[in-house]
């Protein structure tokens, strides 16, 4: 994505390559490259943490372009100002956007006033991944928590963001339709994307309260 | 029980996967490496024996090999173009052997799945699903990890993918031949 | 039989489920800047990104093979008598199945045995323009400059796909991106030859005895 080039700038970016906004491409093929975008900082990683940070600085990248696409194609000046409409954009218009779906919620925290989870309880990253024992507490969505972080930073709010498996609990959610095999349990866990703002973000938007 | 065990070679003979289901006096006495060399002669048989079929086949007809039939069980096997083979042993049960694959793949609800449709869909739902998408699994690293052999996992190897022996055990244990 | 495998194709592509191509894209994009810091090299790169584009092939080939089998296209798509066959196979079905682009074959040699893949759009390279330094965020730059990643190609995981794919069907070819429209090309073509048909055979594991 260099900005010396001249060719890519006569194209349009609503329609990259020549092909329409939302086009898409088969789960699987994604899942393969990002299965080998996993192996490849694997085989790099000391470990698991390390493997987790580098995930998310990758998707820390692609946050950061992300952000640029979408607000360049919602055509709209304004840019958002406070924290819960951040909040509401990367849940709503960046999922959607990303993933096909809004994410399934968008909660505070009871404990600590600077978080807020956004869950998704089939989160494309892990889809495709069963993390075996020796790799510990692996998040494989460490992926798109680094992209929630750039696209959060590159608007202006830096935070923390860091993803987490969480068991659902009985009942919680229902998968409709899909494919599910008999005798098999549903997927279990959702991820939860915890973001931790930063202290210069929330006093910001205090002052913005008054 | 009526499966005894399953393992799956890759198209060079190397196992990817072997689980057993039951264990007799004389498999607990087993070590890692008679293990080993048993799944050895497996593959190294329905290898030979694809070979001969295939020569014996008259042309068009379809030279896949489905099961070798002994008086004390029976192993199925289903092969697949990109040369994984997946193989079932079982013992015989005479109302599962005479049914008809065709029967039971026609989609008859009341039928009973055949060993070959159990087979493709542990290969195609199962495998396909699970291993071959988790970003975790890399085929050349899958091992035997000889030290691991001895207790009652015996055999297993780090399919860098919980969720294909548990979606296995469940699909297996769901078929009414599985006892 | 061409149109057979061109409808097998759609059919697949239909039932898959399905990502946000700019998603892959910048996936794909963020493994390769990866690869550029680490290696700076970009003959190395295109290396790499072959050797991954293969360990994706012998993937990829059996989700496909089973997926066909379960939707009763088997034999449209497993039964290639010639590779004619097979390369139709890896154009209308395989690309339309996983990428859901078309993809045309021709230019088979005199012999039969080499043949192009065209690609007017590309996934992979959605947003891309040659030479490129990965983007504003990389810490360093390769020290090769911008020269030395015009020899970058980019779409080179195309090649190891396609290698890794038939090799596990016993066909052992080589690929090589000829023509690529981020170079200015007005498409992108994939140049495949047939090495050697390999015969089955069992691994290492059992010549000792």
């Amino acid at each position: 994505m260099s900005r010396s080039s001249t060719n890519i700038l006569d194209r349009p970016l609503g329609r990259p390559g020549g092909r329409a906004e939302g086009s898409v491409v088969s789960l699987s093929a994604f899942a393969y490259i990002y299965s080998e975008l996993v192996q490849y900082h694997q085989q790099r990683a000391a470990s698991i943490s390390e493997l987790e940070r580098r995930l998310e600085s990758a998707g820390y990248v692609v946050g950061l372009k992300v952000l640029e696409m979408i607000a360049y194609r919602a055509k709209e000046t304004k840019r958002e100002t406070r924290l819960m409409s951040i909040l509401h954009f990367v849940s709503s218009s960046v999922w959607k956007s990303l993933f096909g779906k809004a994410a399934d919620s968008l909660e505070r925290s009871i404990d600590h006033a600077d978080e807020y989870m956004i869950i998704d309880y089939e989160p494309i990253a892990s889809t495709f991944v069963s993390v075996p024992p020796d790799l510990g507490q692996l998040s494989a969505d460490a992926y798109v928590s680094g992209i929630v972080a750039g696209v959060l930073d590159g608007a202006g709010f830096s935070a923390r963001v860091t993803a987490h498996s969480v068991q659902v609990e009985e009942g919680e959610y229902t998968k409709q339709g899909g494919n599910s095999i008999p005798g098999i349990p549903p997927r279990k866990d959702k991820a939860v994307f915890l973001v931790k703002f930063s202290p210069e973000v929330l006093s910001r938007d205090a002052a913005l309260e008054r | 029980m009526t499966v005894h065990a399953i393992h799956i070679f890759d198209r060079k003979g190397k196992t990817l996967f072997t689980k057993r289901y039951t264990t007799t006096k004389q498999q607990l006495m087993q070590d890692a490496e008679q293990v080993s060399e048993q799944r050895k002669l497996i593959f190294g048989m329905l290898f030979s024996l694809r070979e001969l079929v295939g020569s014996l086949t008259p042309e068009g007809g379809s030279p896949a090999l489905q099961s070798v039939k002994t008086g004390a069980g029976t192993l199925h096997c289903y092969e697949t173009i990109s040369g994984l083979r997946i193989a079932l042993y079982t013992n015989n049960n005479p109302v599962m052997n005479t049914l008809p694959g065709a029967r039971a793949a026609g989609g008859e609800s009341t039928s009973i799945t055949s060993f070959q449709t159990a087979l493709k869909y542990i290969y195609s739902e199962i495998w396909v699903e699970c291993v071959v998408r988790s970003p975790l699994y890399r085929p050349e690293d899958i091992q035997v990890d000889p030290l691991e052999g001895r207790d009652n996992n015996a055999g297993r190897f780090d399919i860098k993918s919980t969720n294909f022996e548990v979606k296995l055990d469940a699909y297996l244990s769901s078929m009414p031949w599985f006892r | 039989m061409a149109s057979s495998k061109a409808q097998a194709g759609q059919t697949l592509w239909a039932k898959m489920p399905k990502a946000n191509a700019e998603l892959f894209a910048l996936t794909y994009g963020s493994l390769v800047t990866e690869l550029v810091r680490d290696y700076e090299d970009p003959i190395e790169v295109n290396a790499q990104l072959e050797r991954i584009g293969h360990s994706i092939g012998v993937r990829c080939v059996d989700e496909l093979l089973s997926k066909a089998d379960s939707s009763n296209l088997g034999s449209a798509v497993t039964q290639c008598g010639n590779l004619r066959d097979t390369a139709e196979v890896v154009s209308k079905v395989g690309f339309r199945m996983f990428l859901g682009i078309q993809a045309e074959v021709g230019g088979y040699s005199q012999d039969q045995r080499s043949f192009s893949i065209y690609l007017q759009e590309n996934p992979l390279s959605t947003f891309v323009e040659l030479p490129t330094i990965g983007d504003e965020q990389s810490s360093s730059s390769p020290s090769g400059g911008l020269d030395d990643l015009r020899k970058l190609k980019y779409s080179n995981l195309y090649c190891g796909v396609i290698r890794g794919a038939l090799e596990m069907v016993n066909l052992k070819v080589e690929c090589t991106i000829v023509r690529d429209t981020l170079k200015g090309d007005e498409l992108n073509e994939i140049r495949v030859e047939l090495k050697e048909v390999l015969s089955d055979g069992a691994g290492d594991d059992y010549k000792e005895e």
